[in-house]
């Protein structure tokens, strides 16, 4: 009877972690290529979105061995962005989260945040997350929002099912509000959902 | 010289009949104004909504610190002046109002000036839904009485700050709650009064511990259960 409880209970062990990632589903982790990632049309068009090219790289990542690296020259002094994205129609009306990691290098200035930015329905609805996320040089930051009905993620939206069966795009934005001067590169990667 | 006074006199009767004639005309109202202004006259003026004095029954968390601080940050614009005196904000499990964990704001009241705490998260919010917003505000035992707490919004386009009206005291070794009406009428705002859009584009929530000179206090403040309530 002991060694049985001590079976279950080792295995309990051993497969708890296993039970915990499965709740994630990895959308995006860059292990192959690009996943259609790309900076979109529009975004060259603006003077304020300072990303340069986005391509693929193993100098770090968040989950398995690659991400994504976004080159970006934000000249301070002035709102700017730089933005990322992937269109791909998406049911998640089985999750209540989406993520994903943002890396910046150690000497980066701080003041820079991240955001996730969705399409969203028939009207192609462009939902931004409710706040930024301060991105700190040197660490990975989990920039997260809630998918659940009723969540004070989104901006100006009704979070509910309809919501969540129709995500068309998913964009990724980092920002500086004026201060922050900084050109380099800037990693994502893991975008994810998850089950509760 | 009569010639001369007579003519003035001519003309000062002409210049009183035209003023009569056009002042008459000027002053007549048509019938439709008439009837307007007695309908406006009939009509009780309109009166200003006020809050609802039903209980709150039910209550939303929008922030409870549980995990992390959900955003929640010492202002860049408040480093470096002398007046705000937040040092350092963390997640604790020292105490707790909802839950095991809350928000823990190292502050250092020096005395003698007024001087305030203030942490604050940046999100766009609609709680027109509800009534009211509400955050509990724990000094510790051995701090002195007379701080004070306040919430403060920053709302619509224009990021207009709306600070309450009053300052709650905070009493030592007890939670306080602190409660803003967002009702349309309500009058817990300074220097405004809600309307059915006040609530609809929150952009910013501070909370907001403030000695009014005399009280000195080094150490922590803690705050927990931000929420909103219908």
């Amino acid at each position: 009877m002991k060694k049985l409880l001590l079976g279950v209970l080792l295995a309990g062990l051993v497969l708890s972690p296993m039970v915990s990632e499965a709740a994630d589903e990895v959308l995006f982790s860059f292990e192959e290529g690009m996943d259609g990632w790309d900076i979109p049309d529009w975004a060259y068009e603006k003077p304020d979105h300072v990303q340069r090219e986005i391509n693929m790289s193993d100098k770090v990542a968040s989950n398995g061995k690659k991400s994504l690296e976004m080159m970006t020259e934000f000249p301070g002094g002035s709102w700017a962005g730089a933005i990322i994205e992937v269109m791909q129609y998406m049911d998640w009306t089985d999750y209540t989260e989406l993520a994903c990691d943002i890396y910046l290098p150690e000497g980066a200035p701080e003041g820079l945040k991240g955001k996730m930015i969705l399409t969203v329905g028939d009207t192609w609805k462009w939902v931004e997350m409710s706040r930024d996320f301060a991105l700190v040089p040197g660490e990975w930051v989990k920039v997260s929002a809630s998918l659940a009905p009723g969540s004070i993620d989104w901006r100006k939206v009704q979070v509910d099912d309809a919501f969540r069966k129709d995500v068309r795009k998913i964009d990724i934005r980092v920002t500086s509000n004026g201060k922050p001067a900084y050109k380099g590169p800037v990693y994502i990667d893991n975008i994810r959902v998850s089950k509760p | 010289m009569n010639e001369l006074r007579k003519q003035n006199f001519i003309w000062m009767v002409m210049f009183l009949a035209v003023a009569v004639v056009f002042g008459a005309g000027c002053g007549k109202k048509t019938d439709k104004q008439s009837a307007e202004q007695s309908k406006a006259a009939e009509k009780p003026a309109e009166e200003m909504q006020a809050p609802s004095t039903k209980p709150i029954t039910e209550e939303r968390t929008f922030y409870g610190f549980e995990n992390d601080l959900q955003g929640w940050e010492i202002p860049a614009w408040a480093e470096g002046k002398n007046d705000y005196v937040a040092e350092t904000v963390s997640q604790s499990k020292d105490f707790a109002s909802e839950g095991t964990a809350s928000m823990k704001v190292m502050a250092n009241f020096p005395g003698g000036n007024w001087t305030a705490a203030l942490v604050e998260i940046q999100q766009y919010l609609d709680i027109s839904f509800y009534r009211a917003i509400r955050v509990d505000v724990y000094v510790p035992a051995d701090a002195p009485e007379g701080l004070k707490a306040s919430l403060i919004l920053t709302v619509g386009n224009n990021w207009k700050f709306v600070e309450m009206n009053q300052n709650i005291p905070l009493s030592p070794g007890k939670w306080v709650t602190i409660t803003g009406n967002i009702e349309p009428g309500s009058y817990d705002w300074k220097r405004v009064v809600p309307d059915t859009e006040f609530g609809q584009d929150v952009r910013k929530i501070a909370v907001r511990v403030m000695s009014n000179r005399q009280p000195q206090y080094n150490g922590p403040i803690y705050i927990d259960n931000i929420r909103v309530g219908k």
